[in-house]
């Protein structure tokens, strides 16, 4: 046990260190500026960023949000007279293909039963969407990670109350859990609402994780030296630790993404999600499941969007992870490899 | 290890019983559980609103209808479980009787077949990182991860159930859809056996000119109604396990092994005309028996003849009885489905987990359940698929950089032993955890596959329960789910305590 | 469909539907002309009217059809206790529990002449003659009798007590105060009477005809004999050990069968097995004396309606009721040739409630509410969102009728003049100017989550906002529990069902009743109803149908929509399967259904 005068000059000597190492990390190149340069060069994370951001861009500009009115003049809620049983407007096939040539038209993803702009209504299921996956992931993930690494580094007393705590949250299934919250959060109408209730009961399989991680990685010999530098517990954990678990963060933070966005299509189409008259890609598709065969489009503009948000933020989150984590990515693993 | 596991133990119960107070608020809170009468214009309705109230004990404050419950439950220990009554006064621990059997089979099935087939494709994926094979399997996991389970079900009963009915009753490949699968199957095989280029060519070349005569030769012996396999196909696909197993074991040259490993395929031989009536029409009693004797037989041959040798002869003798086993149980199948066809002329029904009132043998409800469970099963595994293969794919990397592996190739040891002995041992530690958590995961998404597959298990026990703002099937949901996920996660913690040896406990 | 369930107390919809019933008691009536009674159905006998066909000298051929209605379990054998009465349950007691009458295809009440006849033989006071058919028998081979109809009116006689509770828990408990002296006749005879203390236009329905007296009486430990003296005689300490039978002796649990020599048949099927979750399978009863079950089994699946079709293209169902949406009927006509789609009304329709609450500002300005009335765009959303489903479909003009009914239209131009069938934006504007109003809130409520009521609202914002208007959507899932009793609406929206009773509609629109949500009060619509519940004229009833309507809609007390479409689809080869609006469900002939001869 070290006396305070000693711990303290042990912590300025982990910060006089860090100093340096900062330093020399500008003229160098920094951790962070690995981390960019790597992923990058991730054609997949990359393609999935662009797919992402465009679908987010035409979401959020289309239709407007949060009261600022966007280019696309029809309303998601007024309805209308259904023009040709409702069906599409929109043509990709040019003319000399046998098709309709390029249009736009008046509906292109077509109108639902009141005659309602489908467009209109599968962007501002889009926005609801990624609004609700992108509160549940940040809040899921500060919460889960926070609370495995403290668990995981302090152990003892700090551990159990912790992990019971996470405990009463995850013998309660998921689904169960959120379908009860929603029923009740779902009367105020109120998407954030329900994303941050969300939030709050899907991070403890990353705090499992993390804490599985930290109590392996506090036995190593980069902790031990921090400790004998005298660096705080805080430190420790924000610093050497949870840096060195974000590989199963990010590759969890991904899936938490794309898991809110199926919880909320799970629990819309239990009813005990986003409701009506509000719109979710969700709800969307539950209410016209059984259009697939007679109304089809009702069913793939919503169902693809999904699949397209979900599959880029996964893609997005594997590009992440060979990022963080130089060892496995593509140029380190062909330099490594010896082919007989 | 005793005292971590009591300790545990306590601990769990004190879980079990805060997530029940903290549900059990939550669902009083859940809304009005009279909604719908007061919807109602009966005229006797007041009658009807005080006897809901009485069922439900809304007269009561609700920490006594939840001291109520709790007192119930606790008469479990004496198996005397009270659960309550649901709304209309049904008592809920025989609607939960009926209800799990059916949720259980599913979900342990799933979970299985999820774990085994995402922990070999995440090995696959890991080993060939980066390949074609990595991309496009990524790619599926993740489109599996990321479909509406409802939306699916109605795909797979459409294409899957629907389809495949309609094609039983005349099954025939045209030549295009022979072309296809041959150059599909051989363009996958290509993919997963992977090689030089020659190498690939090759596979492709075999493995697309086996489907495109086989397809044919099947449809020519109307396998697929009738399917065969016959005496003779037992034991020569026996001999060929016996043999591979005398083989990678200890070489085919040593008598030691190759000769009780012989002698059990002999007695298999003579236990297939011995049980075969047995097994035409047996019960689940029997089959355990004949298990055991296969177990038995070859551990008995092998520690007789087996000399010096008798671990390895054992070994694969073993693996020879319960392949033998495995393939006289499917003969027996084979010879029962064209009674099941007969039986049931659609085989996958869309709806149910059991077709009502189907008298037929033993095998014939085998398939009948079988059918019935396919579907549903299939499902929740490709959706939990993705989970488990990534995270694999995941560990694997991870540990596969670490020295200790390093210096398992240093040594020279052969890339199997070192991916299968020494990475995937370690590699398996944090999966142990998803595992525990995926099970209680997949109890919740059977709710929504229950719904769509016309099942009347747990999940819809919870659904209405819920709908209809009435505790007490909801709690019943939870017992049994929050007791597997408790269970589960003990032993989880257990096997990271045993696995890894840094962890102290 | 032999109405067990029609005493009052059972009704769970509201109102009316039958003035007309009464005009053609047991009699074949015309076969309705309407569209909508939908009928496109493949039969071995033509049915004549809305009631059963008589399907004349047949034998029961072996095989089974499967029908499903909805995922709910059977609960149990004796299906008049609260905590069983349900559709669900009434599907598969009304196939083994007779009844005197039954409800035709449009609800008109029918007598059941395999049970026996009614008669009314006095008006003043109300006196009812029934014979029982000589052949009537339980499925043990103990006769029908009058002591089984004493059974039936014990059971619903709140005044048998002990200690002040009734000892029958049962879902009518008004038969005693109605028929004080019960059925008079002798117990073990074929015939008895009833003599009503005040006239009760719907004693057609009522249950004289439920579970088996003997079986009661012997498990009470008493001899039929003592049991119907003691019922008689108002001794509830004596019943009570048969009350207690009564009460649960027939209930089991889920999967297993009730045992046959307690739970008797009086109908053409009995309980054959039970899986409990997955079906309920029913055999012909070899005791029914009556036309004969057509098809040897009869399997009640309990499948959710979002699976029904595919089920049905599987072949996994025969018959099916799934929910009425436009894809679901797309489907269906993609099936093709291999199915028959009944589509249809059903007896629940859809109507607007304006507030009368004091101090609302629709409830006590009659222009405001006459603006509103004219901007809903009635036609639009009876051609967007119900025509698809139901191609006879019409806008509803009337409470008390429906429009597939024979006096509807009768009563529709007696009591409305066609002012709002066309949308009158200028109309409405110009109101709104003249009082001052433009730009007035207008809160519409529903029970969420409904996507139909959504759009109905929606559509009706499209349009109403352009006169001036600002509606809003306050939909919620409280809507019964809070928005309705508290008053926190301008307009509500939701659906009325008929039970089949003529009087119900009083608990809706006379002054201080239970069902009048809206608070609505008006003296001429309750002495109205009033003459209408204590007549026996079926021209009585007709007429004063008739000036209630009329006050109605000058009061527009709400406006009428829709009535709720069904959708009943059936394999090709099952013939007889008749869609019907009454709440028996599609279910109501199933002893009829048979497989087409391939």
């Amino acid at each position: 046990m070290p006396a305070g005068g000693e711990a303290a000059a042990a912590a300025s000597l982990a910060e006089a260190e860090d100093a340096a190492l900062r330093l020399r990390g500008d003229t160098a190149t920094s951790q962070g500026r690995l981390v960019a340069r790597r992923f990058l060069a991730h054609k997949a994370a990359m393609a999935s960023v662009a797919v992402f951001a465009a679908i987010a861009v035409l979401a959020f500009t289309s239709i407007g949000f949060a009261g600022i009115p966007g280019w696309w003049d029809k309303s998601y809620t007024l309805a209308a007279t259904v023009v040709d049983g409702g069906r599409p407007t929109l043509s990709l096939v040019p003319g000399w293909l046998g098709g309709e040539g390029l249009r736009w038209g008046e509906h292109p993803f077509g109108q639902d039963s009141t005659g309602k702009d489908y467009f209109a209504l599968v962007m501002r299921g889009t926005q609801q969407s990624i609004t609700i996956a992108l509160v549940v992931g940040t809040v899921a993930t500060v919460i889960g990670s926070v609370v495995g690494a403290v668990a995981g580094y302090f152990r003892g007393w700090v551990d159990s109350v912790l992990m019971r705590i996470t405990d009463l949250v995850i013998v309660i299934p998921l689904l169960v859990l959120a379908a009860v919250l929603g029923k009740i959060a779902g009367g105020s109408g109120n998407v954030l609402v329900l994303a941050l209730v969300l939030g709050l009961v899907t991070w403890t399989g990353l705090a499992r994780l993390v804490r599985g991680e930290v109590l392996s990685l506090r036995e190593r010999e980069f902790v031990s030296a921090a400790e004998a530098m005298g660096a705080r517990a805080s430190r420790i954990i924000f610093r050497h630790l949870l840096p060195n678990t974000v590989g199963v963060i990010a590759v969890n933070a991904t899936f938490a993404v794309a898991g809110a966005i199926l919880l909320e299509t799970s629990l819309s189409y239990l009813g005990f999600g986003v409701r009506a008259p509000d719109s979710s890609l969700g709800l969307l598709i539950s209410q016209y499941q059984s259009a697939f065969t007679t109304r089809p489009w009702l069913f793939w503009w919503p169902g693809m969007t999904i699949l397209a948000v979900a599959l880029s933020v996964n893609f997005i989150g594997d590009g992440l992870r060979d990022a963080f984590d130089p060892r496995q990515s593509r140029a380190a693993r062909r330099k490594g490899r010896t082919r007989p | 290890m005793l005292r971590f596991i009591l300790r545990r133990l306590g601990a769990s119960a004190a879980i079990l019983l805060g997530a029940s107070l903290l549900l059990y608020v939550l669902m009083v809170n859940a809304g009005d559980p009279l909604k719908d009468l007061r919807e109602s214009n009966a005229s006797n309705r007041d009658e009807l609103i005080r006897q809901r109230i009485g069922f439900m004990g809304l007269d009561q404050p609700w920490y006594q209808r939840y001291w109520t419950w709790l007192a119930g439950v606790a008469k479990c220990v004496t198996l005397n479980c009270d659960l309550g009554t649901n709304r209309s006064g049904v008592e809920v621990s025989s609607l939960l009787a009926n209800a799990a059997g059916s949720t259980l089979r599913l979900v342990v099935l799933a979970t299985v077949l999820a774990a085994v087939l995402g922990i070999a494709v995440g090995v696959l994926t890991a080993v060939r990182q980066y390949s074609g094979l990595d991309y496009s399997v990524t790619f599926l996991t993740f489109l599996f991860f990321s479909l509406p389970v409802f939306w699916a079900a109605v795909l797979l009963k459409e294409y899957l159930a629907i389809g495949y009915n309609d094609w039983i009753a005349n099954p025939a490949f045209t030549p295009a859809q022979t072309a296809v699968s041959a150059l599909l199957f051989g363009f996958v095989m290509q993919v997963v056996l992977a090689g030089s280029r020659t190498r690939r060519l090759a596979t492709f070349a075999a493995s697309a000119a086996f489907v495109a005569l086989v397809l044919p030769y099947l449809q020519w012996l109307n396998f697929f109604r009738y399917p065969q396999l016959g005496f003779g196909g037992v034991v020569v696909l026996s001999l060929a396990v016996a043999l591979s197993a005398t083989a990678t074991s200890a070489g085919l040259r040593n008598k030691l092994v190759l000769y009780p490993v012989l002698a059990t395929v002999l007695a298999g031989a003579i236990a297939y005309w011995a049980t075969f009536g047995l097994m035409e029409n047996p019960t689940w009693g029997t089959l355990a028996l004949l298990l055991a004797a296969a177990v038995a037989v070859p551990v008995v041959l092998g520690r007789v003849l087996g000399g010096h040798l008798r671990g390895r002869a054992t070994g694969a003798g073993l693996a020879t009885a319960l392949a033998m086993a495995g393939l006289t149980t499917l003969d027996h199948i084979f010879r029962a489905w064209p009674g099941f066809l007969s039986l049931k002329p659609r085989p996958i029904s869309t709806i149910g987990s059991q077709t009502p009132n189907f008298g037929g043998t033993f095998w014939e409800s085998f398939l009948d359940r079988g059918a019935q469970l396919l579907l549903p099963t299939l499902l929740l595994a490709l959706i939990s698929l993705a989970s488990y293969s990534r995270y694999t794919r995941a560990s694997m990397l991870e540990v596969g950089r670490q020295d200790y592996i390093r210096t398992a190739r240093a040594k020279g040891l052969g890339e199997r032993t070192v991916i299968l002995k020494h990475a995937l041992r370690n590699a398996l530690i944090p999966i142990a955890t998803i595992m525990a958590f995926d099970f209680a995961g997949l109890i919740g998404g059977a709710v929504v596959t229950e719904a769509v597959f016309g099942w009347k298990g747990m999940g819809e026990l919870f659904r209405t329960g819920l709908d209809q703002v009435d505790p007490a099937p909801v709690m019943a949901f939870f017992l049994v789910t929050g007791t597997a996920a408790v269970l589960f996660n003990m032993l989880a913690d257990i096997l990271y305590a045993i696995l890894d040896p840094r962890i102290r406990v | 469909m032999r109405l067990k369930r029609i005493s009052k107390a059972v009704a769970l919809g509201a109102t009316f539907a039958l003035a007309l019933s009464a005009c053609s008691p047991g009699g074949p009536a015309a076969p309705t002309g309407s569209p909508s009674a939908g009928s496109t159905g493949k039969y071995s006998v033509e049915p004549t009217n809305t009631g059963l066909a008589d399907l004349g000298d047949i034998t029961t051929a072996s095989g089974s059809i499967a029908a499903s209605i909805g995922e709910d379990e059977f609960i149990s054998y004796n299906g008049f206790t609260p905590e069983a009465n349900n559709a669900y349950n009434s599907v598969v007691t009304e196939r083994i529990q007779s009844s005197f009458s039954y409800f035709g295809t449009d609800g008109a009440v029918y007598q059941n002449p395999a049970i026996g006849s009614i008669e009314k033989v006095s008006d003043s006071p109300l006196t009812i003659k029934y014979t029982i058919n000589p052949d009537a028998v339980w499925s043990d081979g103990t006769p029908i009798t009058t002591a089984d109809a004493v059974l039936a009116w014990a059971l619903q006689n709140a005044n048998l007590t002990v200690d002040g509770k009734p000892i029958f828990n049962s879902v009518a408990q008004d038969l005693g105060d109605q028929v004080p002296k019960g059925p008079k006749g002798e117990a073990s005879g074929k015939e008895f009477t009833l003599v009503y203390a005040e006239p009760n236009p719907d004693w057609e329905i009522q249950s004289l005809l439920i579970h088996p007296a003997h079986i009661v009486a012997e498990q009470g430990g008493l001899s039929t004999a003592e049991f119907v003296a003691a019922a008689l005689a108002g001794d509830g300490a004596k019943l009570e050990k048969a009350a207690d039978f009564w009460n649960t002796g027939w209930n089991t649990d889920p999967g297993t069968v009730p045992d046959p020599a307690l739970a008797l048949s009086s109908g053409p099927y009995k309980i054959d097995s039970w899986e409990a979750g997955q079906s309920i399978t029913l055999t012909a009863n070899d005791k029914w004396w009556g036309t004969p079950a057509a098809t040897e089994k009869l399997v009640i699946r309990f499948a959710a309606a979002d699976t029904h079709v595919q089920a049905l293209q599987n072949a996994d169902l025969d018959v099916v009721e799934p929910q009425a949406t436009i894809d679901t009927v797309a489907q269906l006509e993609g099936l093709g040739d291999d199915v028959q789609i009944l589509a249809g009304d059903t007896l629940s329709w859809e109507h607007l409630d304006f507030n009368f609450a004091e101090g609302n500002k629709f409830g006590g300005n009659p222009e405001l509410r006459q603006a509103f009335a004219l901007c809903v765009p009635r036609q639009q959303i009876v051609d967007n969102l119900i025509k698809p489903l139901n191609p006879g479909a019409q806008v509803m003009n009337a409470r008390e009728v429906f429009p597939f009914q024979e006096n509807y239209g009768d009563v529709v131009s007696a009591a409305y003049s066609g002012q709002y069938d066309a949308v009158d934006i200028e109309g409405a504007k110009r109101i709104l100017e003249e009082q001052n109003a433009t730009g007035v809130k207008v809160r519409i409520g529903y029970n969420a989550p409904n996507p139909r009521r959504t759009d109905v609202v929606a559509m009706i914002k499209s349009s109403c906002d352009q006169a001036g208007f600002e509606v809003v959507d306050v939909g919620s899932g409280d809507f019964f529990s809070k928005t309705l009793p508290n008053g926190d609406y301008d307009v509500a929206l939701y659906a009325w069902s008929s039970s089949g009773q003529i009087t119900s509609g009083e608990n809706i629109y006379a002054t201080g009743k239970p069902q009048n949500y809206s608070q609505y009060s008006n003296r001429d619509v309750d002495a109205a109803w009033r003459k209408l519940a204590t007549s026996l004229d079926p021209a009585v009833q007709l007429e004063q149908t008739k000036a209630i309507e009329k006050l109605l809609w000058e009061d527009l007390h709400g406006i009428p929509l829709f009535a709720h479409p069904g959708i009943t689809a059936a394999r090709a080869d099952v013939l007889n399967v008749r869609r019907t609006a009454a709440q028996s469900t599609v279910l109501w002939n199933a002893e009829q259904w048979l497989r087409a001869p391939r």
